[in-house]
């Protein structure tokens, strides 16, 4: 039986638990993906970038020491390996007003952490909790920030999703699970998706798709919508869409190696993951 | 009334040092508070990219162990190569396909070496051994389809990584079989259409098989006779070609709709009015010049 003396020891060690600060375990830091080191070395030790990436994404020292804050070249670690993928969404994509999805303005203020017409504001985490990619969790006090946490699988090398394309999609997929937060959208109760297997969906948290042409949405406009599914995006959409701009229109320097793990998970998203689906293809399916 | 104080002060506590977690660091804070490194830093992107538009591909030469190497290093290049040196690195691939069954081998061997510690490597790898059309390519595409997927695994989302892994790497392989073209390749594209038990590899064996036949009425009836009951619509899948503009697209997404009214998903629901009100954000200066 809980007795009143323990209800109070308690929440003594919570309160001195929360000054004391989690101590987390780190990701797999002995190596990075392929396509992690590929772009990496289109970049290097590019210091002026991550003084201004962890400022954009809200990281602080607190939730990345340990995981590369005070060794940020070294692509091993976490936070190196995101900001490789913030670098990827800041310059990577051409922009296409005939072609692409949606621009590098829709994808940076969907992911980078200051308050928009994209989400309030919010500040990036990492995570090594296994459940997932990542997630997205709304700010539990009035001063505080929602929390975009990127997990460890998308930063441990072994795993096919540790490599920055995934990892910038899921910005976008966390970034747009604050967007439905802001505006009040029901987008499921699993997760913040709906329930799955269902319809067309294979897996345990399912979107629909709200199938666009291109250039329904001007450079700008992701977040609109009128209020009907004619006008409307799904967190697993937005990754796709992401995804797909980054293999079919990508500047010419991304590596080949980018593109094709960004398709890659970009179809397999598409065939799986959506009620209504399958969502787009995108990319021809030519070997090379 | 001693142990109310204390249950109070330690709430109090826990919300004080939140509260102070979150508020702006004062100048001095956040210069303390940067993020550092031990290396030299570099320069700009530009200047790098300069000096790696001077890099040529390795030669793929030699035999046996010389000849895993330097296709190892071919492996490393073309990840790293551009939009620009891909039809670059098809012709090296054609030109050693015709002159060395030897360098087939090495790719297929190099792919399933890293198939479980660098997916994006064994991705390269493969796709590179597709591009090569070669009779080995084949051989090894249908190990890695036999290979079964994992039951057991780090579940994530309610999937197994290692099992949406090996999926992925057998999706490439569907499509170096339907680029490959052969009767025999062919027919392993319908079965995989048919029977693989991952619906990522059937999505891509459909997709596949569709655009080597320039997506005809012919192959889309031809994948009819094979595709599973429930995944009739991937035949008519919308995909978005490489290079492909708006209007084309839209045209085939139009005709899409058109014929699956029931795609349409239902109209989204409010939880509520609105979310929590917009906190004003520092602004932000822009990102350093590329």
């Amino acid at each position: 039986m809980i007795t009143k003396r323990r209800i109070v020891v308690l929440l003594v060690v919570f309160g001195l638990g929360a000054l004391a600060g989690g101590a987390y375990a780190v990701c797999n830091q002995t190596s990075a993906s392929t396509a992690d080191v590929a772009l990496w070395n289109t970049h290097g030790c590019w210091q002026a970038f991550f003084l201004w990436s962890y400022q954009a994404y809200n990281q602080h020292q607190s939730d990345w020491n340990g995981r590369g804050w005070n060794d940020a070249c070294n692509d091993n670690l976490e936070f190196p390996k995101h900001w490789n993928a913030a670098y990827l969404v800041t310059y990577g994509l051409a922009d296409l007003n005939c072609c692409s999805f949606h621009g590098t303005i829709d994808y940076r203020k969907l992911g980078e952490a200051p308050g928009s017409e994209f989400h309030n504001a919010l500040h990036h985490t990492c995570s090594d909790d296994n459940c997932c990619f990542g997630s997205f969790t709304p700010a539990f006090w009035p001063w505080d920030t929602d929390d975009l946490a990127t997990h460890c699988p998308l930063y441990d090398a072994t795993v096919a999703n540790a490599n920055p394309g995934s990892r910038a999609g899921d910005f976008q997929h966390e970034g747009w699970h604050g967007w439905l937060n802001k505006y009040g959208w029901n987008n499921g109760s699993c997760g913040g998706h709906r329930c799955g297997p269902v319809g067309n969906c294979t897996a345990s948290g399912c979107d629909y798709f709200y199938f666009h042409g291109v250039g329904a949405y001007a450079f700008g406009a992701l977040y609109q919508t009128d209020g009907t599914a004619n006008r409307f995006h799904s967190p697993n959409q937005v990754q796709v869409e992401f995804l797909c701009d980054v293999n079919d229109y990508p500047q010419w320097w991304v590596p080949a190696s980018v593109r094709q793990a960004a398709r890659t998970d970009a179809n397999a998203r598409a065939a799986q993951r959506f009620i209504n689906g399958p969502g787009y293809s995108c990319g021809n399916p030519r070997p090379w | 009334m001693w142990r109310l104080l204390l249950t109070l002060l330690a709430v109090m506590v826990a919300g004080l040092a939140g509260w102070r977690a979150s508020l702006p660091l004062a100048p001095v804070e956040r210069k303390a508070a940067e993020p550092s490194t031990k290396s030299p830093a570099g320069p700009s992107p530009s200047l790098l990219l300069e000096r790696r538009s001077q890099l040529k591909p390795p030669p793929l030469t030699g035999t046996g162990e010389v000849m895993q190497q330097s296709v190892a290093s071919f492996i490393d290049w073309a990840a790293s190569s551009t939009e620009r040196e891909a039809e670059t690195a098809r012709r090296l691939l054609s030109a050693a396909a015709r002159e060395d069954a030897e360098v087939a081998q090495a790719f297929c061997d190099q792919a399933m070496r890293a198939r479980q510690t660098d997916h994006s490597r064994a991705l390269v790898a493969f796709a590179l051994l597709g591009e090569m059309k070669s009779p080995v390519g084949e051989k090894c595409f249908t190990q890695l389809l036999a290979l079964p997927l994992p039951t057991q695994g780090t579940v994530v989302e309610g999937e197994i990584l290692e099992q949406t892994a090996l999926a992925t790497l057998q999706a490439k392989a569907a499509d170096g079989l339907a680029y490959l073209g052969t009767p025999s390749a062919q027919e392993e594209v319908l079965r995989l259409v048919r029977a693989h038990p991952s619906r990522i590899v059937r999505a891509e064996a459909i997709d596949a098989y569709l655009w080597n036949h320039a997506d005809s009425a012919e192959a889309k009836a031809t994948l009819r006779k094979y595709v599973q009951k429930g995944e009739e619509i991937f035949v008519d899948r919308v995909r978005r070609n490489t290079g492909e503009k708006a209007e084309s697209f839209n045209a085939k997404l139009a005709a899409f709709l058109k014929a699956h009214p029931e795609v349409r998903a239902p109209a989204p629901e409010k939880v509520k009015e609105g979310g929590p009100a917009q906190r004003a954000g520092r602004k932000l200066p822009p990102p350093p010049k590329f």
